[in-house]
């Protein structure tokens, strides 16, 4: 069976142009948006900092996605870093690739990232950087072989607004 | 004097008393958080971040000896052209015509840039074709419509020279004996467009191309130690910034001023490539500026490509220590035309303006993204780059605005030869 590639939008934040140039450096999960639960509110206090960043769960809920930056929040122009996760580890879903792009802009980063494996479903990632404020979707490129449907790739999308 | 002249006198000196009270009334608008949040992204301008690859990037000795080699002729062909030729001190360490003149009456084959937060780059010339300020130092060198010297000349200089040498050994340690012409000729490098001195390079053996090599970059990383030193900070933008919460007031940024900073985080959208306290993303966009002379320059694209085969780069032999983004960037697809987004700190000092240099004023620039005549009707980044049709009031204020980005001026110090060095 040909592989298939499907996007899904993990994240969901509220902009207008103004407003994503003039709001806060968020990033968060569509979960919250779809629950209705309001948006977390970037760690500026003295509690500690939530564990991920953004987190996505497939269709039939066999996998979830999970990711963190070093340092958080993600920096304007400068580099940071990655730590993912596939739960429950599976040899059968991995992530293949990371990349970033400005809708808005039209253009992706201008460095490329390294994706590493570092075994039980965790990824470590070198080489991210946002250079300018904006609309950024993050991309996660996840490859997964079940019985059912074969080889799917599955883009998984995260939205970070940086101001 | 008449009665009528001294009426008018008189009248002249009240205006002249509102202006001045109004320049120093500071702050007349009334800035949002959210328009503070972004005012403040832009200062204050730090020290210059740490150079991995230069392990000589902040010691006074070195930046003694590179402000000597900075500013000395005998480092170029014909003894006519130092850096500070084209990096005028007098002209924000950059040129004020649209391309610089080398050796010979040369014309450089783009603009300038200034030297000033040079060191606040993350990669150097305007298509970024070298990642460290020491490795962009060696090429102008060897350019030939820029000093036109070759590594092994310069080296044979500085060797012969009592007081290069004594400059350079006190930073660097005892120069290698280069004396048998045989192994060391007076004229070699691997340069393309000059087959006589390729030739000679080719015969060298490894190892003593990499004693030449060592010279050579030791120098430019001493050029180097010096350019961190030229450091634009302390504007009235940055005093304006520190105050705009408390509404203190803050001579030298005007009302004029003020609507432009709000125009430049605002509607104009400077702030997206211009962005942060040195007013620069560091990296490459297309402005779809009309090319010169209608000549193709490939900008990143081109840049990219020598930047990852350049033995010079911070990756190779001669660095110590990798810059990071060098490990990840590549030469996209998109990047031809693209060029770096110029600093803006001291911007009124140094025209003319763009890679190019085909502006001459800021207010030629200006009315460029205002009107963007000329330009084709798609390009790459006119998702980023629209059309402002601003009001001449509108332009006023954004120049009245980058007015206020000049710093505190450098030490008079640093704006010419020390005295030689004496080992």
């Amino acid at each position: 069976m040909p592989a298939s590639v499907q996007t899904r939008r993990a994240a969901c934040v509220a902009w207008g142009l103004p407003a994503l140039l003039l709001s806060l450096a968020l990033t968060m999960a569509l979960a919250a948006c779809d629950s209705g639960a309001p948006p977390p509110t970037p760690a500026i206090s003295d509690e500690p900092a939530p564990t991920w960043d953004g987190e996505f769960e497939s269709a039939g809920g066999q996998w979830r996605l999970r990711y963190r930056a070093d340092p958080r929040p993600i920096p304007r122009n400068a580099m940071f870093e990655l730590d993912a996760e596939i739960v429950p580890a599976d040899a059968n879903v991995r992530i293949t690739a990371v990349d970033a792009f400005m809708p808005d802009h039209r253009h992706g980063m201008t460095l490329r990232p390294h994706l590493r494996a570092l075994g039980g479903g965790r990824y470590h990632v070198d080489g991210m950087l946002f250079h300018m404020s904006g609309l950024w979707e993050l991309l996660f490129t996840v490859r997964h072989v079940s019985v059912e449907h074969g080889t799917d790739t599955e883009r998984v999308r995260f939205e970070v607004v940086l101001e | 004097m008449s009665a009528k002249t001294r009426v008018s006198a008189i009248a002249k000196l009240v205006v002249v008393a509102i202006t001045s009270s109004a320049a120093v009334s500071a702050i007349a608008l009334d800035f949002t958080e959210a328009e503070i949040r972004l005012i403040r992204q832009h200062t204050p301008l730090g020290q210059p971040p740490p150079d991995p690859s230069n392990r000589w990037a902040d010691d006074p000795a070195a930046a003694r000896f590179g402000q000597y080699l900075f500013f000395d002729t005998r480092l170029s062909d014909r003894n006519d052209v130092s850096c500070a030729t084209c990096h005028d001190p007098r002209r924000g360490f950059a040129t004020g015509t649209a391309r610089g003149t080398g050796t010979g009456g040369h014309e450089t084959a783009r603009h300038v840039p200034t030297l000033l937060n040079n060191a606040y780059n993350r990669w150097f010339f305007w298509d970024g074709r070298a990642d460290s300020a020491w490795s962009q130092a060696t090429q102008p060198l060897e350019n030939p419509s820029e000093q036109a010297g070759d590594r092994l000349q310069i080296a044979h200089r500085v060797s012969r020279i009592a007081e290069l040498r004594a400059g350079y050994e006190a930073v660097f340690g005892k120069l290698p004996d280069l004396s048998d012409t045989r192994r060391f000729p007076e004229h070699a490098a691997p340069m393309p467009h000059d087959s006589a001195r390729a030739r000679a390079w080719g015969a060298m053996s490894a190892a003593d191309q990499q004693v030449v090599d060592r010279v050579f970059t030791n120098l430019t990383k001493a050029i180097a130690a010096f350019e961190r030193k030229l450091v634009s900070r302390d504007s009235a933008f940055d005093r304006f910034a520190a105050a705009v919460g408390s509404r203190e007031p803050v001579d030298g940024f005007s009302e004029s001023a003020q609507r432009g900073l709000r125009l430049f985080i605002g509607r104009g959208n400077c702030r997206l490539c211009h962005s942060g306290p040195n007013f620069s993303d560091g990296e490459f966009h297309d402005t779809a500026l009309p090319r010169a002379g209608g000549l193709r320059d490939t900008g990143r694209w081109g840049g990219t490509r020598r930047l990852l085969a350049d033995p010079f780069n911070s990756a190779g032999p001669y660095s110590d220590g990798v810059r990071p983004p060098l490990r990840f960037v590549y030469a996209r697809q998109d990047s031809s035309g693209q060029f770096k987004t110029p600093t803006l700190r001291d911007v009124a000092r140094t025209a003319p303006y763009m890679h190019t240099g085909q502006f001459e004023r800021l207010r030629d620039v200006l009315r460029f993204y205002s009107t963007r005549e000329g330009i084709p009707r798609t390009h790459g980044e006119q998702g980023i780059i629209q059309r402002l049709d601003l009001s001449e009031s509108e332009l006023d204020d954004l120049e009245a605005f980058l007015q206020t980005l000049s710093g505190r001026p450098l030490p008079p110090e640093l704006s010419s030869q020390p005295a030689p060095p004496t080992g």
